[in-house]
């Protein structure tokens, strides 16, 4: 999809680039992240909620920042998602999915999962292997009407 | 540059400082004293249009007569102000870049690389009053420019190509001065072979140094690893990300650029970013191997610059680099994403509130529902369907549960609030000012439930029910209330605070799909200008932090065709991780 403003596929697609790069190669060592082990964004962390980013981080991943890219980065997201369901002895890939977050450098996990995130993991999932919930929402008349106002061009 | 009585005693504070080394310690080098000046508190961080960021511009200047630059200006002068000309897209603003000359010899002479940093800093902080020093931001890029025309100052062999060192000001504020340059070159930029941006190198350590939009030429890529001789060398990490400084700027014009850049961190834009946390040893070798690089590439034999030739191709290099075509994974990787689908799945179905059928804000809540999440599980009942682990029997029922307590609940003008009690459906305040309608959350969830209308399209009872309640809440949302009449969203609204403590909703964050869904409505839609002038600011939209939506860098998402432009490493929040579905329709 696209309009004059931008490109938003590779808007998206470098957003996840720039997240996966700071996190493998810019971020403090000690936070223990890597090729496996990425992913920025807002959520729980050892000292509370915050909108982590690199120019704020602490060492805590939200794992539905790299599964949410699926579509976008998904050799690099899949081999996160493999990782994340064997840290911490398994209880990252808890009782209804991931939690929140986690913080191998605190040996911290959160206790819970955050509904958004979970909507993220499963859908963007979804999205890369079939596509079905972005498919959806285009086949609306009204939706499709108001892209084509606001000048969008997609596929 | 015949005056310098506003910097006279600055630059004289400059040549004393040159002497006043210690001798026991080991002397700091020429671009360590520069980086030391220009992020000096005396500088005040250089702020745009600040009586200190003259003086900077004419240290810059006097620099490059000293080192024998010739002036860039076509009368020989070394400062180009912003405001002599009226140029597209530029603010007129009281700074000049400056631009210095090493002409080059020989047929060549015409072409020529230029060697860029900008110099402006955010300055004085205007509520704290502290000192934004930028001893990274970018006094360190200035320092490893000059220091690159020092080492070249004295050949005696010229150079073929000239080379052209641009210091750009008003790069914090919307890269101005490099939209100034490109409209005002020294050298036509078809005569320019390559740019060299240093933006931030002032912090390399042992970490592996960026070099952004290095697929934009194909002989980057050769020359920087040709450079690249030091013992030991430069851990360098070419990327083909575009990076967020002004060399985009000469990307949307088409020639090759790229950005060197050392790493983030927590000092960025603040007081903190200091020049006693810059690695000079680094800097020193960051300039030893950008002299390297801007000697080879004056003499690459090449008759013409190219054009940056990944503008049509940087998806496809990416795609083989970062992607992986469903097909082509392994029976242990589908089983592995079906599981953590599965799971997850979960959390919306058996976790699901039992009055309402609603998602739990989070695990640890009770009661409390959310509204653009349920949104997500809504479509997530459709996924269950198409995969077998619910019928579809299930899912309509679950859906007419969460649709009919919707229609019930609490309502501002048609929209939700964010939180929602599941037994009452009555709002639950999420914060001291948001305690009405959320109209973000109300799009969120209502993407969501006119995806689920689509697929359960079937002419039964049920079905139909379902179809017309989505339909009946569609029409109901009033989503120019949310703009006051203006060009542009609020995001709460309440009885109580009107839409007094609220904040407006700017692009590019992950709101995209509010104004998308406001256009389509058939009942309450917003005009097109709401679109264009409220979330992409005519063309000034760019990236940004998500909450409270703070302005962190300038970028113009339109400056560079190939638009990866949009995201540098680290200058945008991440909270706009892409899982909104209509970011895409592709």
């Amino acid at each position: 999809m696209s309009d004059k403003y931008a490109d938003y596929w590779e808007q998206n697609l470098n957003h996840s680039l720039a997240n996966y790069l700071h996190c493998v190669v810019e971020a403090d060592k000690s936070f223990q992240y890597g090729p496996s082990c990425w992913g920025l964004t807002a959520s729980p962390g050892p000292d509370g909620y915050k909108a982590f980013a690199p120019h704020n981080d602490n060492g805590t991943i939200a794992p539905a920042a790299a599964v949410g890219s699926m579509p976008y980065t998904s050799e690099l997201s899949l081999r996160a998602a493999r990782k994340f369901t064997t840290l911490q002895d398994g209880k990252v890939f808890d009782k209804h999915g991931f939690v929140a977050a986690f913080n191998l450098k605190e040996g911290w996990r959160s206790k819970h999962s955050v509904a958004l995130d979970q909507g993220a993991n499963i859908l963007m999932i979804e999205n890369y292997r079939t596509g079905l919930p972005w498919s959806l929402l285009r086949k609306n008349k009204d939706v499709q009407t108001g892209l084509k106002k606001l000048g969008f061009e997609y596929k | 540059m015949t005056k310098y009585s506003a910097g006279t005693s600055l630059l004289l504070l400059f040549s004393l400082l040159l002497l006043s080394v210690p001798a026991a310690e080991k002397p700091l080098p020429y671009v360590g004293k520069v980086a030391q000046y220009l992020s000096c508190d005396a500088m005040k961080g250089r702020g745009c249009g600040s009586p200190e960021q003259v003086i900077a511009a004419k240290f810059v200047a006097k620099t490059m007569q000293d080192l024998k630059l010739t002036g860039g200006m076509p009368d020989g002068k070394y400062l180009q102000p912003l405001n002599a000309k009226k140029v597209k897209g530029v603010k007129p603003c009281p700074d000049s870049n400056i631009i210095g000359v090493l002409p080059g010899k020989g047929p060549l002479a015409k072409e020529c690389v230029v060697v860029m940093a900008h110099i402006d800093g955010y300055g004085v902080h205007p509520k704290t009053k502290e000192i934004r020093n930028g001893a990274d931001d970018n006094a360190s890029g200035v320092a490893v420019l000059l220091e690159i025309a020092r080492q070249l100052y004295g050949r005696k062999e010229p150079l073929p190509r000239s080379v052209v060192f641009l210091v750009t000001t008003a790069e914090e504020h919307g890269m101005h001065g490099a939209k100034y340059y490109v409209a005002n070159p020294t050298f036509p930029l078809d005569k320019t072979l390559a740019v060299l941006n240093f933006d931030m190198v002032g912090r390399l350590g042992d970490r592996r140094m960026f070099i952004y939009s290095a697929d934009t030429a194909s002989f980057f890529v050769n020359e920087i690893k040709r450079a690249n001789t030091a013992k030991p060398p430069i851990s360098l990490l070419p990327s083909n990300v575009t990076g967020m400084s002004d060399h985009q700027i000469f990307l949307g014009k088409k020639v090759p650029a790229i950005h060197f850049f050392a790493g983030f961190h927590q000092d960025y834009h603040k007081p903190t970013d200091d020049f006693e946390k810059l690695d000079v040893d680094g800097m020193q070798r960051i300039a030893d191997m950008a002299t390297r690089m801007v000697i080879n590439l004056a003499r690459l034999k090449k008759s013409k610059p190219e054009a940056s030739e990944s503008t049509s191709t940087t998806t496809s290099v990416k795609a083989t680099r970062y992607h992986r075509p469903v097909e082509k994974l392994t029976p242990a990787e589908t089983a592995l994403l079906e599981k953590i689908q599965r799971e997850t799945f979960r959390y919306f179905w058996e976790f699901g509130e039992p009055n309402s059928g609603m998602a739990r804000e989070r695990s640890e809540f009770k009661t409390t529902v959310a509204s653009g999440a349920s949104g997500f599980g809504a479509v997530a009942m459709a996924v269950a369907v198409e995969r077998g682990w619910i019928t579809r029997q299930q899912a309509v029922e679950r859906l007419l549960k969460m649709l009919t307590f919707l229609e019930k609940a609490e309502r501002f003008h048609g929209a939700w609030s964010h939180w929602i009690d599941g037994r009452t459906g009555k709002a639950v305040r999420f914060s001291k000012y948001d305690d009405g309608g959320d109209i973000v959350e109300t799009a969120l969830m209502m993407q969501g439930f006119l995806a689920v209308a689509e697929y359960f399209d079937r002419a039964t009872p049920e079905e139909k029910k379902l179809r017309e309640i989505v339909q009946r809440l569609w029409r109901s949302i009033d989503w120019s209330w949310f703009t006051q009449g203006q060009d542009v969203f609020y995001w709460h609204w309440s009885p109580k605070h009107g839409f007094g403590k609220t904040m407006r909703v700017v692009g590019w964050n992950e709101c995209l799909i509010l104004y998308v869904l406001a256009a389509s409505s058939p009942t309450h839609p917003i005009k097109p200008e709401v679109y264009h002038e409220g979330w992409a600011r005519k063309g000034r939209i760019e990236n940004q932090s998500a909450n409270p939506p703070i302005r962190q860098r300038s970028t113009n998402m339109t400056s560079v065709s190939r638009l990866g432009s949009v995201l540098g490493v680290g200058l945008s929040s991440l909270r706009t991780t892409p899982f909104f579905f209509l970011t895409h329709v592709v």
